[in-house]
């Protein structure tokens, strides 16, 4: 007589989940081996009774539309982050005005260009859904859209939104901070530009 | 318009939620998010009985795996599972104290239907029950067998080799029958 067959692949026996070359020896053993067999008989009964109690729990029908409430998360994480990013910036700021000296942005230089950027950044800013980014047009009045432009292309999750005078005209803008405390996108606000 | 910006006030505005812009991340969530939450419901509304319930878990799951990052499968599931037995464990407190409290709202038994409800019922609650005591692998196991899952997806989702998985379900069904047979005897 040859090998017997364990449990485990009489269980996958059964439910024919075995390869197709493995099936056609397990039914040639079941054939000739009475200790298989009745281990098999075993397992197809109480396979059977353990299936009869599950299908007692009624499977419901699939939901039609997933809720869009799993992105809920990002909320937190944006919490988190951008009170985190507030102390840090309020501590990095506040001695300066002390001072009355001239502050400069807590930015590296280049985040610093409000210029429009050569390359459309990729950075998208969006509490609800994702909408491209555009250049703001200076002389554009104060508007509340979720517009802002990236400073580089790196990808970044939550931040913190300064509203900053800017520069000896005292340009309005929004400047987004990471949590790191590097500004990484802006958009500016009002008309005080010209 | 470089350079030597003062910074003359300094006001909190708003805050903001950003959708990362990595494309292969928030696909990849997405991708998970419709494959998976669909049959994470389906597997906890067989297991609690109630779908409210069960997308609530879901959801928070779901969220979970978002903070995350990168997600794996045996986690959210396990972590699922768990979740939905806590749920289950709870859900029969608060039923027996309903009973004891006289909420029971279907007594009579000369109403045929009422009585047949009521008696299948009683063996939801003992399915529920056993389930709820089975280790968490084995409950997810049979759950998911239930739901009609193939072995290979079985071994995915719960991180197993595919061929453990004949084993696993074995052991599974003849734990789910002792445990059964040793609370309620043999009134199967």
């Amino acid at each position: 007589m040859k090998e017997c067959w364990s449990e485990g692949d009489l269980r996958a026996y059964l439910d024919r989940e075995l390869a197709p070359e493995a099936m056609e020896r397990a039914t040639a053993h079941l054939a000739e081996c009475s200790t298989c067999s009745e281990l098999y008989e075993t397992i197809s009964a109480r396979a059977a009774m353990v299936s009869g109690w599950m299908d007692e729990l009624t499977p419901l029908p699939a939901p039609a539309i997933a809720p869009r409430r799993a992105w809920a998360g990002w909320k937190w994480v944006a919490s988190a982050l951008a009170a985190a990013a507030a102390v840090i910036l309020a501590i990095v700021l506040m001695p300066h005005r002390a001072q009355r000296q001239p502050v400069r942005p807590r930015i590296a230089p280049a985040t610093a260009v409000l210029e429009p950027l050569p390359v459309e950044p990729t950075v998208q800013v969006a509490a609800v859904r994702p909408r491209p980014v555009r250049r703001p047009a200076s002389h554009r009045p104060a508007e509340r859209t979720e517009t802002f432009v990236a400073l580089d292309n790196e990808p970044f999750e939550a931040g913190w939104v300064v509203r900053m005078a800017l520069g000896p005209d005292q340009i309005q803008a929004d400047v987004v901070f990471s949590a790191d405390g590097r500004a990484r996108a802006y958009r500016l606000v009002g008309n005080s530009s010209n | 318009m470089t350079g030597d910006f003062v910074i003359k006030s300094v006001q909190p505005a708003e805050e903001i939620v950003l959708i990362p812009a990595g494309p292969d991340r928030r696909a990849g969530f997405d991708a998970l998010f419709r494959e998976h939450y669909p049959r994470v419901v389906a597997m906890l509304a067989r297991l609690t009985g109630n779908r409210a319930q069960a997308e609530e878990i879901a959801s928070d799951v779901f969220c979970k795996v978002s903070q995350r990052g990168p997600a794996d499968l045996p986690w959210i599931y396990r972590v699922a599972t768990n979740a939905g037995l806590d749920a289950l464990r709870s859900n029969a407190r608060r039923r027996r104290q309903e009973e004891a409290a006289g909420v029971e709202t279907v007594r009579s038994a000369e109403n045929r239907n009422a009585l047949e409800e009521m008696l299948r019922r009683e063996k939801r609650d003992r399915v529920r029950t056993v389930l709820g005591e089975l280790k968490p692998r084995d409950a997810q196991m049979l759950l998911l067998r239930a739901e009609g899952w193939a072995y290979r997806e079985l071994a995915e989702t719960l991180g197993i080799h595919p061929g453990s998985v004949g084993t696993i379900l074995a052991r599974a069904e003849a734990e789910f029958e002792r445990k059964f047979r040793a609370r309620y005897g043999d009134d199967v």
